[in-house]
């Protein structure tokens, strides 16, 4: 695990899963929170796309909250700076939607070579 | 074993992972769970079956779980209700009690306060589960009314206090596995003092309890790095 950015996958949730879920359960948890963040971030790029900002801050409260409870802290506190209800812009957004971009992107990663 | 009557909860949760989390945590405690994604699929699943407590997430695709919360208050002997969301201010949590919620869980949330809140509401509901006071062992009858074990041929097998919850804890989960921590969290009343020795020791004396024959039959199985269930 020499290279997985730690910094992005809060290990103390994990280990709370562990004593909690058997090993095939939790592998089968940490699968299915990738593959939910990634539908919602698809989702969340067709809402950008088609300017949709009600649509952008409903994707950001789901990935908030699922990347909390996944441990995945910076990719929670991103999705938190868009969930603005009634406030958002996107044509304004476009710093925070970046960072969200980067952190999606670093997030994953780490998280891929975690399960492997 | 006597097969113990189930309390059913309803999980309505849109985000899989989660769903997935509640769904496997609470079954593995031995209660009876459906779980759905959208409030309709919920609201089937209430005209069709008797639930004594939903597990309810605010933010639902099709509708507000605030909406569910109300219609089922109304009602007479309505189902207890965990309201789960990542909306955490004062207005929120307070429209929550009042829409009829007993209790309000802010994400993200520890598997083990899931589980305590659930706990709770499940020693307040008037249960539709009414305990076996005694389940048959294949050496061995526990009778938990009396706290201990008869033997087949009458003897009684007294437990200790320690004992005797990690003994119903297991008889709880229906056959699912029980992590270490959580058979801690019950020899202690939630305080987890001590270690998982401590576990171990007290299923150690259990399997010698249980199998006065020594016929080493287990009846306790040992789940690898995470804890103990019954065969």
């Amino acid at each position: 695990m020499g290279n997985i950015d730690t910094m992005r996958l809060d290990y103390s949730v994990r280990h709370q899963l562990a004593l909690h879920l058997p090993a095939d359960a939790l592998a089968e948890l940490l699968r299915r929170q990738i593959i939910s963040l990634k539908k919602t971030m698809v989702e969340l790029e067709t809402a950008v796309q088609g300017n949709e900002s009600e649509h952008v801050v409903a994707c950001a409260h789901h990935l908030a909250g699922a990347a909390a409870m996944a441990g995945f802290g910076c990719l929670a506190a991103a999705a938190r700076r868009l969930d603005k209800p009634g406030e958002l812009t996107i044509s304004d957004s476009s710093m925070d939607l970046e960072l969200l971009r980067n952190e999606w992107m670093a997030t994953r990663s780490a998280a891929e070579q975690s399960i492997e | 074993m006597e097969k113990k009557p189930i309390f059913n909860i309803l999980v309505i949760e849109d985000e899989d992972a989660t769903r997935f989390l509640c769904e496997t945590l609470l079954a593995q405690e031995g209660y009876g769970v459906t779980a759905v994604s959208f409030l309709e699929q919920g609201r089937e699943q209430l005209s069709q079956g008797k639930f004594d407590l939903i597990l309810l997430d605010l933010n639902l695709p099709d509708a507000d779980g605030i909406q569910l919360a109300m219609e089922l208050s109304s009602g007479s002997d309505s189902p207890q209700i965990l309201m789960m969301t990542a909306r955490n201010n004062v207005e929120d949590r307070w429209s929550g009690f009042e829409a009829g919620a007993h209790d309000y869980m802010v994400k993200p949330f520890h598997p083990g306060e899931l589980l305590h809140r659930v706990r709770n509401l499940a020693d307040r509901a008037s249960p539709h589960v009414v305990d076996t006071p005694k389940i048959q062992f294949p050496y061995c009858l526990f009778d938990r009314d009396k706290r201990c074990l008869e033997t087949l041929g009458g003897d009684r097998i007294d437990l200790t206090q320690g004992e005797f919850k990690v003994l119903n804890r297991l008889i709880s989960a229906d056959g699912h596995p029980v992590s270490r921590e959580a058979l801690l969290a019950d020899i202690t009343d939630g305080e987890r003092e001590g270690n998982w020795r401590t576990v171990d020791v007290l299923i150690s004396r259990l399997r010698r309890k249980l199998d006065p024959e020594e016929t080493k039959e287990k009846l306790i199985l040992s789940v690898q790095g995470f804890g103990y269930r019954l065969s």
